[in-house]
């Protein structure tokens, strides 16, 4: 962008660059340039919506952080709870498409006659990176065995990273025992060994064995803070969770107002 | 002929960079092993890059590790200063004077920092706060000092998770370093306007209830040194009373999660429950809010650069990474001027905790290595961000000027 500017132009940007780099600020040398363009603007446009479109009926994207500047990264439900799609899209390129679940990732490309080709790599899986044989990392099947298909509950993700979320556990464990709801807690996946065991010892609760694997709590949120909780009912978990330590009261009306609606 | 004197200022300057550059260089990314693991993620930053504040998972204690001992071949060797201070205690943002540590026994505690560096002070555990506030008392809350301070005296804000109560103080300090701290006006729940507007349906029914629950809360303290057993069997009804009332109060008032003061108090950035994105506020004098910028993601509680003269301050943070970097957490920088975000860390060194800025550009975090390992990034975002990612100068900490502003605590730094 820089290199299509006048030479005195580019020098004076240069400069003032320099300037405020020596003044110890962060050189602001990029101009406002609205990121939502990226997307719009984004090569075999037609050919990725269409294929988007066959993959889901959803259109509510999710954004979120991109690895890279000048890229812009959607997360989009799709009909199954299990599988979400992610979309990548960069500057001028056109976009990938990746479809996520625990059993394999298919990474949709498109070549340069925009036609789609497929690669398929090993699913979405924490206990790969972080490898903990003394824990069980719950995947969505799992999850979906451990919530049932006609109760309710609570999901409440945690972790020894953030004192709160242990120190307050029993909190949200004893406001679902007075609500007659299910209670399911799922340690952060990236917790360490040492972590665990400390924090088994002084909880001494069987809570402590199961890890977040899901999919669909990993794209809701759901390891993003601890603690945050999600509720379920009849085998669907909200979208809408509760993010840091409430009080009883609180808990009490989200558990109240989701499990009351359709989720 | 006007272009050419530009190129020879611009290869003068260029050559005068490389100079400076080779006498005072910067890593763009320094890890820094740990001597432990507490495993906690809340992390704030000092202005210099000296020190972070390190709250531990494990327990609630508050550590200061120290990053300005060296060992025998030069690198640098973190000790950890162990204080009394607990639960994510949070530091007046700013010149760092005062540490502020929630639900001590006196209430919110404010410890001199300076009390955990000084030499003079032996068994740091044995602290003393030099101020206690019983009323204004809560974790997630988030503290810092506000612009016109000086070398003898400053104002500070102090501000709560639960319903954006906010305090001011003032703060003078004495020759011999003595502070006299004093609450500033009443409380006040800050961006009132925007969380519970007075004009939007439904308002009155929020006003209703905070009436009701003010004159039963009232009562309740009231009654609360006697015990008779009509006295006590009221106080039972008055807490099954309010209870329903707070959880309408919930469902009807959104809260502002995971928020953090800029650092001059001006700003608020936070995650309001009912939206699932990251905002940010600039603060008016009356305590209202406007919405400056919505980032359209949601991010881990941000930390604010220092303020710029007349530009929006950038905010860094950690997020989930996705399936091109095999969703390995990072470290981003948000610029709010431009709008645009910058990724800081690598693959190589996962982000472990929230980030903050120093007062040169430079960004800290915990991060752990590919082996494993737990340790400190030092980041230099200005050579990340501007430079490529190449070796760049040290920024402003390096002059003299300011070192003598740090030095002297100078708060005319904060509009260099």
């Amino acid at each position: 962008m820089l290199t299509k500017l006048p030479l005195n132009i580019f020098i004076i940007i240069m400069l003032s660059g320099n300037f405020l780099f020596a003044k110890g600020k962060i050189a602001r040398k990029v101009s406002r340039d609205p990121s939502s363009a990226i997307s719009t603007n984004a090569a075999c446009k037609t050919e990725s919506d269409r294929l988007i479109s066959s993959l889901t009926s959803s259109k509510k994207l999710i954004k979120v952080q991109a690895d890279a500047t000048d890229k812009e990264v959607f997360r989009l439900k799709t009909e199954s709870p299990s599988k979400w799609l992610e979309i990548h899209y960069e500057k001028s390129l056109a976009p990938k498409v990746y479809e996520i679940s625990n059993e394999k990732i298919i990474e949709h490309n498109f070549d340069s006659h925009c036609k789609a080709k497929q690669k398929i790599s090993s699913g979405f899986d924490f206990s790969k990176s972080y490898p903990d044989k003394q824990m069980k990392f719950v995947n969505d099947a799992e999850l979906q065995n451990l919530m049932g298909h006609n109760r309710k509950g609570i999901i409440y993700v945690w972790s020894p990273s953030m004192v709160y979320s242990v120190k307050f556990l029993k909190r949200y464990r004893d406001a679902a025992k007075e609500l007659k709801v299910d209670f399911i807690s799922l340690l952060d996946p990236r917790a360490s060994d040492t972590d665990q065991h400390m924090i088994a010892t002084e909880l001494g609760t069987p809570e402590t064995n199961l890890k977040l694997n899901s999919v669909n709590l990993f794209m809701l949120g759901g390891t993003e803070h601890f603690p945050t909780m999600f509720v379920f009912k009849n085998g669907v978990v909200s979208e809408e969770m509760l993010v840091g330590v409430y009080d009883h009261d609180s808990i009490v009306s989200k558990i109240n107002q989701l499990t009351g609606s359709g989720l | 002929m006007k272009i050419f004197a530009g190129k020879t200022i611009l290869i003068f300057t260029m050559t005068l960079s490389s100079i400076t550059y080779a006498a005072n260089c910067l890593p763009p990314r320094e890890f820094i092993a740990s001597p432990a693991n507490n495993g906690g993620a809340y992390l704030r930053v000092h202005p210099t890059g000296d020190y972070v504040l390190y709250t531990g998972g494990r327990t609630s204690n508050v550590e200061i590790i120290d990053f300005t001992k060296t060992n025998d071949s030069g690198a640098i060797a973190p000790v950890i200063i162990k204080t009394p201070m607990k639960n994510e205690a949070y530091p007046v943002e700013g010149r760092w004077d005062l540490i502020a540590s929630p639900y001590d026994i006196k209430g919110m505690s404010y410890y001199s920092f300076a009390d955990f560096t000084s030499a003079a002070v032996e068994n740091k555990l044995t602290v003393e706060p030099v101020f206690s506030d019983r009323t204004h008392n809560q974790f997630y809350h988030s503290s810092a000092e506000l612009p016109g301070g000086k070398k003898g005296n400053y104002d500070f804000r102090t501000t709560l998770w639960m319903d954006r109560w906010t305090q001011d103080y003032s703060v003078s300090i004495d020759a011999a370093g003595k502070r006299e701290i004093k609450t500033k006006g009443a409380r006040y729940q800050i961006c009132e306007n925007l969380f519970a507007p007075l004009k939007i349906a439904g308002v009155t029914e929020v006003a209703d209830i905070r009436t009701q629950m003010a004159g039963l809360s009232n009562e309740y303290l009231n009654l609360q040194n006697t015990s008779t057993p009509a006295v006590l069997a009221r106080r039972q009804e008055i807490q099954t009373l309010l209870s329903p009332l707070q959880q309408r109060l919930a469902h009807l008032v959104p809260s502002l999660n995971q928020l953090t003061l800029s650092k001059d108090g001006t700003m608020l950035a936070g995650i309001p429950s009912n939206k699932s994105t990251t905002h940010v506020y600039k603060i008016k004098e009356n305590g209202e809010c406007e919405l400056v910028k919505d980032l359209g993601i949601r991010t881990s509680k941000v930390s604010f650069s220092y303020p710029y003269k007349n530009e929006l301050p950038m905010v860094t943070y950690n997020a989930e990474g996705n399936a091109a970097n095999n969703y390995v957490r990072g470290v981003y920088l948000y610029d709010l001027q431009t709008d645009k975000s910058f990724p800081i860390s690598t693959a190589a060194a996962e982000s472990a905790s929230y980030p903050g800025f120093t007062k040169d550009g430079r960004i800290i975090y915990k991060a752990i290595d590919a082996d494993r390992k737990a340790g400190f990034v030092r980041a230099d975002a200005v050579s990340i961000v501007t430079n490529g990612a190449k070796c760049a100068t040290k920024a402003s900490a390096s002059t003299p000027e300011t070192q003598k502003k740090y030095e002297n605590n100078d708060p005319s730094r904060f509009t260099q």
